[in-house]
C-alpha cells in the first residue's frame, strides 16, 4: 500500500478508536476529546478563593456579596504552588468529604505554617438576565487550621440556579406565585425562592436554605457584585 | 449509475485530503526535512517539559477526585506521595531519545511507549477534578509520530509525511468538533456578549484566588462596557473554529492557521488563559515553512 492509503488508513483507525474511547468516557481519553471546553454558555460558575483567617476571629458560615468584605486576608495559591483550577474543582466536584478526601485537601495546605487557619469560599457566579449582569456571591465551605477541619453545616451553598431567582417586583417562579414580591431573593436549594414560600420548605425539608444562612433576617441574602475582585 | 458517479466523487473527495494532507504529489526537500525535524522537536519538548513540571506536583497529591482515562479501570494512588511520577517522566525521556535517534534497535516503538506513559503521567496530575485541553494536540502529535514510526518504519520519508499528515487532520478535527460542541450544547446564541462577560469574571475570580490580585487590563473593561465588542469577539472566535477542518488543504492552512492564532490572542488578552502548546504546535504545522526555508536557502 501507498503513503495515500495506508495514511488515510490510519487515520480511519484512530478516528474510529477516538469514537469509541470518548463515546465511553463522557467526551474524554486524553489525548482524546471532544473539546467541549466553554461549550456551557451562560451556565453559573463554581471557583474558590482561600482567605487567611486569625484564630481569635469567629468563624461565621455567612456567604458575602463582595471580595471586599471577605474576613481575614486573601490567601494566593501561588503560596503553596497549588492549581486555582485544581482546588475550585476539588471542592466542587467532591461529593463525599471522607476522610481520605479531608486528608487530601490538608495535604495541600500543610507546606505552610499557620497561626490561624484557612477558610475557604465557593464563588458563585451567575448572569441575571434580562439586565445583562453578572451577579458573584463568596459562600464560606471549608475552614482548616493545623489540627481542624470543619465543613459548613450548610453545604457550602450550591451553584445558584438562575430560574429560582427573583428581583425585587419580580413575580415569585415559586409555589405560592405571588406577584410582585417586595425584595430580592434566591435560594441556594432550588425552590421556592421567596420567603413565604422558604417558611413552606423550612417546615417540610428543614433549614437548609441561603435565607437560614443570612440568619433568618427578613432581609435578602446578599446579591453581590459585578466583578469586585480587587483588594 | 447514479451511485457509481456518487462513488467516483467521493474517491475524488478522498484523494484530494489525501494529496493535501500527506503531499503525495511533491518530493520531499530539505526545507520540507527540516520543517518535520522543528515539529518533532517541539513535539518531544512539549512532552518532556510537561512530564518532568507534572512530576513534582502529582508527588504531593493524595487521592483521586475523577478519574480520566485509563485511571477508570487502574488505581493510580502508587502514583502519588512515592518517586512513581520522577520514574515515569525518566521512561518517557528515555523512549523519547530512543525514539528520535532513529536507528536504535526496535525505535519504532519508542513514540508510542512514550505516549502511553504520557498518558499515565497526564492522568495522574489532571486526578484533582479539573480538565484541561492544552496538552491534548501534544499528545495527538505525539500518537502520530508513534503510529506513522511503526507503519512506515522501512520509509523514514513516508514516515515524515505521514506523522505530519495525521497531526493536521486531528488538529483541524479538533477545533471543529469544540465549534460543534458549543452549538450543541448552546446553539448560536453561545455568541451573546454576557457570556464573554461571565467568562471573564471567572478568571478575574480564578486571577485573585491564584496569585492574590486581579486586575482587568483595558481590553477586558472595554468588553464589560461594549456588549456588541463581546458579541464580535465570540463570534469571530465561534467562525474561526468551525473553520478549523481548513487546516486540511494546503491552499487554505496559512490562513485558518492565522485565525487561529488570532484568536488565541484574544483568549488571552480578554480571559487570561493561553493555550500554549497549540500555539506553537499551530505556529509550526500550519505553515509551508518547508518551502519558506527552501526559497531562503536559495
Amino acid at each position: 500500500m501507498n503513503l495515500r492509503r495506508k495514511g488515510l488508513y490510519i487515520i480511519g483507525w484512530i478516528l474510529l478508536l477516538q469514537i469509541l474511547l470518548v463515546g465511553n468516557h463522557e467526551g474524554e481519553f486524553w489525548p482524546f476529546s471532544i473539546y467541549p471546553m466553554f461549550s456551557q454558555a451562560g451556565d453559573p460558575w463554581t471557583r474558590t478563593v482561600v482567605r487567611q483567617v486569625d484564630a481569635h476571629d469567629s468563624l461565621k458560615w455567612d456567604p458575602v456579596g463582595s471580595a471586599g468584605k471577605l474576613p481575614g486576608s486573601v490567601f494566593p495559591l501561588d503560596r503553596i504552588q497549588v492549581s486555582q483550577n485544581d482546588l475550585a474543582d476539588f471542592v466542587a466536584k467532591n461529593k463525599t468529604w471522607d476522610r481520605q478526601r479531608i486528608e487530601g485537601l490538608r495535604s495541600l495546605f500543610s507546606t505552610i505554617p499557620s497561626n490561624g487557619g484557612w477558610l475557604i469560599y465557593k464563588v458563585n457566579g451567575q448572569l441575571k438576565t434580562p439586565r445583562d449582569t453578572v451577579i458573584v456571591t463568596y459562600t464560606p465551605y471549608i475552614y482548616l487550621n493545623k489540627d481542624t477541619t470543619k465543613l459548613s453545616p450548610f453545604g457550602g451553598g450550591r451553584s445558584i440556579p438562575k430560574k429560582f431567582g427573583m428581583d425585587k417586583g419580580e413575580d415569585c417562579p415559586g409555589p405560592c406565585k405571588r406577584e410582585k414580591f417586595g425584595v430580592a431573593a434566591f435560594c441556594l436549594q432550588g425552590p421556592p425562592a421567596c420567603p413565604l414560600c422558604w417558611q413552606l420548605r423550612q417546615v417540610r425539608e428543614g433549614p437548609f436554605t441561603l435565607w437560614e444562612l443570612a440568619g433568618s433576617s427578613p432581609l435578602p441574602p446578599p446579591k453581590g457584585e459585578l466583578f469586585t475582585t480587587s483588594q | 449509475m447514479k451511485t457509481a458517479v456518487e462513488i467516483m466523487r467521493f474517491r475524488a473527495v478522498i484523494n484530494v485530503l489525501a494529496r493535501n494532507l500527506f503531499d503525495t504529489d511533491r518530493t520531499e526537500t530539505t526545507g520540507d526535512y527540516l520543517h518535520f525535524k522543528l515539529f518533532e522537536v517541539l513535539v518531544v519538548g512539549q512532552t518532556l517539559w510537561m512530564c518532568w513540571n507534572w512530576a513534582p506536583y502529582i508527588d504531593r497529591l493524595s487521592t483521586v477526585v475523577l478519574p480520566l482515562g485509563i485511571a477508570h479501570y487502574l488505581d493510580i494512588t502508587f502514583m502519588f506521595q512515592s518517586p512513581a511520577a520522577w520514574i515515569n517522566a525518566a521512561l518517557i525521556t528515555l523512549f523519547c531519545i530512543w525514539g528520535w535517534a532513529g536507528r536504535l534497535p526496535f525505535n519504532r516503538f519508542a513514540y508510542l511507549s512514550a505516549l502511553l506513559l504520557f498518558h499515565l503521567q497526564y492522568v495522574a496530575r489532571y486526578s484533582q477534578g479539573s480538565i484541561a485541553h492544552g496538552h491534548n494536540y501534544t499528545g495527538m502529535a505525539l500518537l502520530a509520530l508513534g503510529i506513522s514510526a511503526v507503519v512506515f518504519h522501512t520509509n523514514a520519508r513516508h514516515r515524515r509525511k505521514a506523522a505530519f499528515g495525521i497531526t493536521l487532520f486531528f488538529v483541524g478535527l479538533g477545533y471543529s468538533s469544540a465549534a460543534v460542541t458549543k452549538l450543541a450544547a448552546s446553539g448560536f446564541g453561545w455568541v451573546d456578549g454576557p457570556h464573554l462577560w461571565m467568562w471573564i469574571g471567572e478568571r478575574a475570580t480564578d486571577m485573585l484566588s491564584q496569585h492574590g490580585h486581579a486586575q482587568m487590563n483595558v481590553l477586558q473593561e472595554w468588553i464589560l462596557q461594549n456588549k456588541s465588542a463581546a458579541t464580535a469577539i465570540l463570534t469571530f472566535g465561534l467562525i474561526t473554529e468551525s473553520l478549523g477542518f481548513a487546516l486540511w488543504f494546503r491552499r487554505s492552512r496559512p490562513w485558518i492557521a492565522t485565525m487561529i492564532l488570532a484568536m488565541h490572542l484574544g483568549i488571552t488578552l480578554t480571559m487570561d488563559i493561553t493555550f500554549i502548546y497549540f500555539i506553537f504546535i499551530i505556529g509550526v504545522i500550519g505553515y509551508p515553512w518547508g518551502r519558506w526555508l527552501e526559497r531562503f536557502f536559495d
